[in-house]
């Protein structure tokens, strides 16, 4: 700490020395230098009085100051792509010039402005490995979500579909275990802690993903999974008020609820029929705990028992098999959702003032009848420039208020595929849920409230509602002390507070059968121990952070050949989550009024008599973030050809339980880059830009689930069924080696262009190493834990990020075409134990596989079965192989076989992916769409799991391709129902090599449609640009390598088709 | 102006920059254990079976039986298995009863561990503190003994030297051990129960934390199953000495669903057996023959059993007060084993005395005929065994009784299954009262394999 302190007073020192008065005659003349086409500052441009050695560099606003003698001279701005400008002035101005830069068409494209969130540079004079987005390809396809629109169309970043989870992305593999595997989101330059959906993307400017280790390595410790930066718009500088506006409407497809087939009604209807008669129910019905019998078990019980006779009996299962209960969800519970989306916004700028103010509304309606959210987003920018525009004082306000509604709750407990929801008249049907039928109805005979559920009943009619809101504002100031030296400051404040409400009123199942379960039996009567009225839920969260960060920046360029740009600073992270959740029984909504319940006392339930306590529903929750770091890093550029750079950071945080001298970590960067196009020797004028880029270092990863002391955490009473007494369990047996994880990257890279254009792009490629990774190491259950976690493994891996852009047509019909190409091969180089063989075999289920264990020499994803042997010609049993022959030993088979022995097919996630865009536009038209491709990984099919059947539920629709008779052996794979429960069987089936394919697939991602007009084009329009447009998403596989699945990565729930159109318009 | 800034922002930096900053907990129900509250809240841990015991072995036994409806009813393999003495027990490398076992070892050596490092202040904490050292070596004592009961071949002093299992004595996880020999084993246990004596309070407030009682009835319970009958006797008179009382089963309601109250007056020490899904099934049927041997005025069998119809009786008499079954340390056993060891010390007389005692309490006064003193030795033994199944059925006794009982020719039985008409034999002494080691422990520790 004190060490900081000192590096602080040195630059301060620096920073208020005296200014070094000038003899002769001469003013201060000031300028921005920006981008013609989309009025991006560019920094790092040369300015340059004609004929002298005067010069100055612009900084990363793209401004530059330069002291000048008094009288007339000529200005010259140049930077590599664009064509030089020059400017004649007279010295004295008070004017800020202003320097538009053209693109050069003979050479790049465009230039491109990456952001690392502490500085913005071109592209041009970084050397690490950045993916950019610009405002076009941000503002390309409609969503509500910001981190959707990176989908196929950023270089090494994929949306991994293996787990289950939305929104999972990687870039560049997986580099970390058991450690947060997500990027870090970095908003308006600080770390962003709230829930990504509250940033409204029309708000959004550009976003720049940070890939390598120079790239990423300011954000220390916490950049090891890349970063990702998003900027929002603010105002420029001179650039006038202007008033934008976007509009939007999508409309998604109705969930198909057949996508995932099922058993049908009238095979159930039969496998149900078949295990009465083997008496697999008997046990359940006599059961003291009453538990769910399904319709046609209750019809059979009555055929037995002689209550309906044979005839009846048919009738009665004939009217189950005719039905589907999915029909019922499709009727009353999917809809087409419609997402609407309005933007306003302003944005303006003088010589001392720029400002922006938008406000944006989102309107979704969901696919499920009657849920439905909202956002209102409100953006203010503002920033002042003073003293001679050596000040600059900015502040921002970013203030989103959202909501979600969801009075409808998807039917739950519904186990048999035939149920109806609703009578022939669409009345709301009673269905048994949790117990049986004639018990409910006994137990209302006797007093109690209804038992029965009512799902249509209910549709519509709930009360769940969350809202929140999230404030961000921004404080900065930024102070030329002398002439390249800048000093600034940064504070955030960032709160976001949630509330929830969930309401259940006496008419929903909830609350009667907390009701009825609570009923407590007494001499002369029933007495209730849940009162009747609503059972109310509330929650809340409140977190609140505080970002400080100060840095000292130096920029200079002298002799015309020397560049340099540096800084170094220091950064305070504090962020406090609390939350709560409260419950109220009783509760009448009218009066507000609750009633208390005894929590403390067991009661009998109702239907069992076992011995319960009242649900508590009250929980606390306090979490505290601490984060101090240094940094710094610079980078020199040698006759615009050569750089190099470096950069250096040490975090410390608060982690539990990390020894104080473990609290921190050095983690550190180098690089270089070189335009061999500009040497003189360099002769190939087919490729007139050629630069090679190299870069090493070090970022980290956070864990907080492990610790260096014995951890453990405190349970409440309440869930200390027998005494009621607080109680404590241990997370973590002691581990006095914890390390912090660290990913050594190495990044090469190539940038290249051809003539006009044509044709350029860049390659990269890059290994990962990933050393001190936390990993899980099993352990035997006698040491009193299954597992410990501690730094176990390292990985390596390495791929190529590949960009490819051509101008095919370049006339008035324009084509052009963009090739994104990611390979990707991921190691774990050593790991010190091997797991059960079971442990490998259970990831790879597409959509919810588990994380499996690493083992050395295999992707951290790797996909391993049991070898399989066909089924049993006799019985239609899976047959695995044990020492050669066949086998159908499955517990053995599953648990005990060698991990030699195992099927390993490869990766469960792709290894090579991307994306092909083509864009072709005509006059005011452009028509652009994408096609995305994801290759060489394996998916798991889903699993047949006959026990189901057998604990009361039901099955998947590979049911009706089972073994049924000798020879359906070669038709199909599907093993014969067991006519008893079979320890591992299904395990071993779903696990075999025959459930694996490769999941290879290539589709139509999108298409957008537009047209657009501006004042030059269009005479007489009110607008200086108007632009209408319409997108298509998930529009369809064009291929894929197996026939097994509908959709590899979307096998538990389809990918909708969406269909967007919308406004933009700009005055 | 400028020098304001510059102490603006140091004052800014101040705020932040105190040793502290780094040292605020990442959540606040985290904690490094450190107080005796801590250590305490460890032991006091249900919801991770700190009070539990095994309870797969019960299926095993002569007290119950099932139809093939019901074996399958029970929806789990491992119970199915165990009920046929099958070769392979367990569905998977674990098993929850040695699992749960050697959490509660864990557990118990965590808190001995961070007890020595514990600075206590005033006398309050420091009797504290000793008594949660002591709740720590009974949990250790009595889990080790759980194992022992189940994984470990019954114990017989002639082999000593035969297996017994994982003795831990220390948290560090990577501390590797073998199986110890079974004498080491209980040296182990016992070593462990008597030093808990002594720290261990004479009361407590809640029956789910070990009391000196609760560690004597312990020690009576295993030097019974070991032999040791002097030291038995010894230890459960010490219960008695506490001045415990029988219940009076005559008062007790046969009509409720669960006949008694969960922590009654007869509890010393509250376990429960890990949940099975055969615990309270409906088709998990009393042995007819044990039905058949309550006699008239015997209330055991109106609150012990519920009538289901045909097939039989189901169990309802959990000392747990509901569908869990009751495997802890209470009264009625301590009279038995006072019983029997007095028998078994050839003191017919006065064992018969307290099983007359106990009896007393169980039958209608009208109706109730004390035994007669006056049997030899083994009839005596004979009658209080017998008397010792009719009052601990259902509390995790009668599997480790058939295995010490099957050593001795004269009280050994052949267990017999006939399932959809298929026979299944246990003989007295099989290997297959040994469960097998979970495969997991054979993979990762190397430990040798039971032999079944």
């Amino acid at each position: 700490m004190k060490s900081s302190y000192i590096f602080l007073l040195i630059c301060y020192l620096i920073a208020l020395g005296p200014v070094v008065g000038q003899e002769n005659p001469s003013a201060l003349v000031k300028g921005i230098v920006i981008t013609d086409a989309d009025e991006l500052p560019l920094p790092g441009a040369s300015v340059l009085k004609k004929g002298s050695l005067s010069s100055a560099i612009s900084d990363a606003k793209g401004e530059f100051f330069l002291e000048l003698p008094i009288g007339n001279h000529v200005l010259v701005v140049s930077y590599v792509g664009f064509q030089p400008q020059e400017l004649e002035i007279t010295v004295p101005t008070s004017e800020t010039l202003q320097f538009r830069m053209k693109v050069d068409d003979l050479l790049m494209e465009g230039v491109e402005i990456v952001s690392t969130g502490y500085q913005e540079l071109s592209k041009e004079r970084a050397t690490g490995s950045f993916a950019a987005l610009d405002q076009q390809l941000v503002d390309r396809s409609v969503s509500t979500g910001i981190l959707d629109r990176l989908d196929n169309v950023t270089s090494g970043l994929i949306f991994n579909k293996d787990q289950g989870s939305a929104g999972d992305i990687s870039i560049r593999g997986t580099a970390t275990i058991f450690s947060d595997a997500q990027p870090l989101i970095v908003i308006d330059n600080f770390p962003y802690d709230g829930p990504i959906e509250s940033i409204n993307p029309n708000d959004v400017e550009r976003i720049t993903v940070l890939k390598d280790a120079a790239a990423a390595s300011i954000w220390g410790a916490r950049a090891g999974n890349g970063v990702i930066v998003i900027t929002t718009k603010s105002g420029k500088k001179g650039q006038g008020i202007r008033v934008s506006f976007n509009s939007n409407l999508t409309w998604i497809e109705e969930l198909n609820p057949d996508y995932v087939p099922l058993i049908s009604s009238p095979d159930m209807v039969e496998v149900e029929r078949d295990m009465f008669d083997r008496g697999v129910y008997a046990s359940r019905e006599r059961s003291n705990s009453k538990p769910l019998l399904s319709p046609v078990v209750e019809t059979l019980i009555a055929l037995r028992d002689g209550l309906i006779g044979a005839e009846e009996a048919e009738r009665q299962l004939d009217y189950y098999k005719g039905h589907s209960t999915r029909d019922d969800m499709a009727k009353y519970y999917y809809q087409q959702a419609l997402r609407q989306q309005y933007s306003l916004g302003v944005s303006g700028g003088g010589d001392y003032y720029n400002y922006r103010a938008a406000v944006g509304y989102d309107h979704n309606a969901a696919g499920v009848v009657g849920n439905t959210d909202n956002r209102i987003t409100l953006d203010l920018q503002n920033s002042w420039t003073a003293m001679d525009d050596k000040l600059t004082v900015g502040l921002g306000l970013y203030f989103v208020e959202s909501q979600r509604s969801q009075s409808t709750q998807l039917p739950q407990g519904i186990s048999s595929p035939y149920l109806r929801l609703a009578d022939e008249f669409g009345n709301p049907n009673a269905i048994a849920r949790q117990y049986r039928d004639g018990f409910t109805t006994q137990a209302e005979a006797d007093g109690l409230v209804d038992w029965k559920y009512y799902p249509l009943q209910e549709r519509n009619n709930l009360t769940n509602t969350r809202a929140s809101q999230d404030i961000r504002t921004n404080l900065s100031f930024e102070y030329e002390i002398l002439p390249g030296f800048t000093v600034s400051g940064l504070y955030q404040y960032w709160t976001n507070q949630t509330q929830g409400w969930e309401l259940n009123d006496e008419s929903t199942f909830y609350t009667r059968d907390l009701i009825n379960t609570f009923t407590q039996r007494e001499e002369g009567g029933l007495a209730l121990a849940v009162p009747m009225g609503a059972i109310a839920d509330q929650s809340w969260t409140k977190a609140v952070s505080h970002h400080f960060r100060t840095q000292l920046s130096y920029s200079n360029i002298w002799n015309d050949r020397h560049e340099f740009v540096g800084l170094a600073g220091f950064e305070a992270k504090q962020s406090d989550t609390n939350g709560g959740q409260d419950r109220y029984y009783g509760y009448d909504e009218e009066l507000a009024a609750s009633q208390p319940v005894d929590l403390a006392n067991r009661y009998r339930r109702y239907h069992n008599n076992a011995l319960a306590t009242i649900p508590y529903g009250v929980s606390h929750t306090g979490l505290a973030d601490r984060f101090l770091s240094y940094f710094a890093n610079a980078s020199y550029t040698l006759d615009r050809k050569y750089t190099v750079s470096a950069s250096a950071r040490k975090d410390a945080s608060n982690l539990f339980g990390v020894e104080t001298n473990m609290k921190g970590v050095p983690l550190w960067s180098a690089g270089g880059s070189w335009i061999v196009s500009e040497e003189d020797f360099y002769g190939m004028g087919w490729l007139p830009y050629l630069r090679l880029r190299a870069t090493y270092g070090y970022n980290g990863n956070i864990n907080r689930s492990v610790s260096a002391f014995t951890t453990a955490y405190y349970l409440a009473g309440s869930s200390n069924y027998v005494t009621g007494l607080p109680s404590l369990i241990i997370l973590n047996p002691p581990n006095p080696e914890l390390r912090w994880e660290r990913i050594g990257i190495t990044n090469l890279g190539l940038d290249f262009e051809s003539k006009n254009a044509r044709f350029s792009g860049s390659m990269e490629y890059y290994i990962k190493n990933g050393k001190d990774l936390i990993g899980d190491q099993p352990f035997p259950s006698s040491t009193g834990i299954s597992q410990f976690r501690g730094n176990f493994a390292d990985t390596q891996t390495q791929g190529v990020d590949l960009q490819l852009r051509s101008k095919i047509l370049d006339r008035g019909f324009k084509w052009t075409t963009s090739l994104l190409f990611s390979w990707v091969k991921e190691e774990v180089t050593s790991y010190d134990v091997e797991s059960l063989p079971s442990s490998y075999t259970a990831y790879g289920l597409g959509g919810a596989g588990v994380f499996p264990p690493p083992l050395t020499g295999y992707p951290l994803h790797a996909v391993f079965s049991y070898e399989w042997a066909g089924l049993d010609p006799d019985t239609g049993d899976p047959q695995g192989i044990s020492e050669g022959v066949p086998s159908k030993d499955y517990t053995s088979l599953v648990y005990f076989g060698e991990v030699e022995d195992l099927v390993y097919h490869g990766s469960g996630r792709p290894t090579k992916f991307g994306a092909w865009m083509n864009t072709f536009s005509y006059k005011g038209f452009e028509l652009s769409a994408n096609i995305s491709y994801r290759l060489g990984y394996y998916v798991r099919k889903q699993p047949l799991i006959y026990n189901n059947l057998y604990s009361g539920g039901t099955i998947y629709g590979d049911y009706a391709q089972r073994w049924q008779q000798p020879g359906d052996e070669n038709l199909t794979d599907v093993p014969s129902f067991p006519s008893s429960q079979v320890s591992n069987r299904d395990t071993f089936y779903n696990r075999s090599s025959v459930n694996v394919e490769k999941g290879d697939n290539i589709r139509l991602q999108d298409i957008r449609l537009s047209y657009s007009m501006n004042k030059t084009t269009v005479w007489g329009i009110p607008f200086q640009r108007l632009e209408i447009y319409s997108y298509a998403n998930n529009l369809g596989i064009l291929w894929k390598k197996s026939d097994s699945y509908k959709d590899p990565d979307y096998q538990l729930s389809p990918a909708l088709r969406q269909l967007s159109v919308g406004i933009r318009a700009e005055f | 102006m400028k020098n304001y800034k510059f102490y603006l922002i140091i004052i800014i930096l101040s705020s932040f920059g105190c040793e502290g900053f780094l040292d605020e907990k990442p959540s606040k129900d985290l904690v490094v254990p450190s107080t005796v509250q801590d250590l305490r809240g460890l032991m006091d841990n249900q919801s991770y079976r700190m009070n539990n015991s095994p309870g797969l072995q019960l299926i095993g036994t002569d007290d119950v039986w099932t139809t093939a409806e019901g074996l399958l009813g029970y929806n789990s393999i491992e119970t199915q298995n165990a009920y046929v003495w099958n070769e392979v027990i367990f569905e998977g490398p674990n098993s929850a009863d040695w699992e749960v076992a050697y959490r509660q070892i864990f557990y118990a050596n965590v808190v001995l561990d961070l007890a020595g490092d514990i600075e206590v202040s005033g006398s309050d904490e420091e009797d504290e503190l000793r008594e949660v050292k002591g709740t720590a070596l009974f949990l250790r004592g009595r889990a080790l003994f759980d194992v022992m009961e189940i994984f470990a071949a019954p114990y017989s002093k002639e082999d000593g030297e035969g297996l017994g299992v994982v003795i831990r004595t220390v948290p560090t996880i990577t501390d590797k051990q073998t199986r110890s020999s079974s004498k080491e084993c209980y040296e182990q246990i016992l070593a462990d129960l008597e030093e808990a004596v002594d720290l261990l309070p004479p009361i407590s407030l809640f029956p789910t934390r070990p009391t000196q009682a609760a560690a004597y009835g312990m020690l009576a319970r295993i030097n019974l199953v070991i032999g040791n009958y002097e030291e038995a006797f010894q230890n459960a008179s010490q219960v008695l000495n506490t001045g415990l009382t029988l219940m009076e089963y005559a008062d007790m309601d046969s009509l409720r669903i669960y006949s008694f109250e969960q922590f009654n007056q007869e509890v010393i020490y509250h376990t429960v057996m890990t949940l099975q899904s055969f615990h309270s099934s409906n088709l998990t049927f009393i042995d007819s023959m044990l039905i058949d041997a309550y006699q008239e005025g015997d209330f055991r069998k109106k609150l012990f059993y519920r009538s289901s119809g045909v097939e039989g009786y189901n169990f309802k008499g959990s000392y747990a007060g509901d569908n869990n079954l009751f495997s802890g340390i209470a009264l009625n056993e301590i009279y038995l084993i006072l019983a029997e060891s007095s028998v078994r010390l050839t003191r017919v007389e006065e064992g018969i005395g307290y099983l007359n005692h106990l009896l007393e309490s169980r039958f209608d006064p009208a109706l109730y005929e004390p035994i007669s003193n006056s049997h030899s030795q083994e009839e005596a033994l004979e009658i209080i065994l017998m008397e010792r199944r009719k009052e601990l059925v259902f509390r995790g006794r009668r599997w480790s009784d058939l295995r010490r009982l099957n050593a001795d020719p004269m009280l050994a039985k052949t267990l017999k299954r006939d399932l959809d008409g298929v026979e299944y034999i246990l003989m007295p002494q099989s290997s297959r009262y040994v469960l097998p080691i979970p495969q997991e422990e054979i993979e990762l520790n190397g430990l040798m394999q039971n032999q079944r």
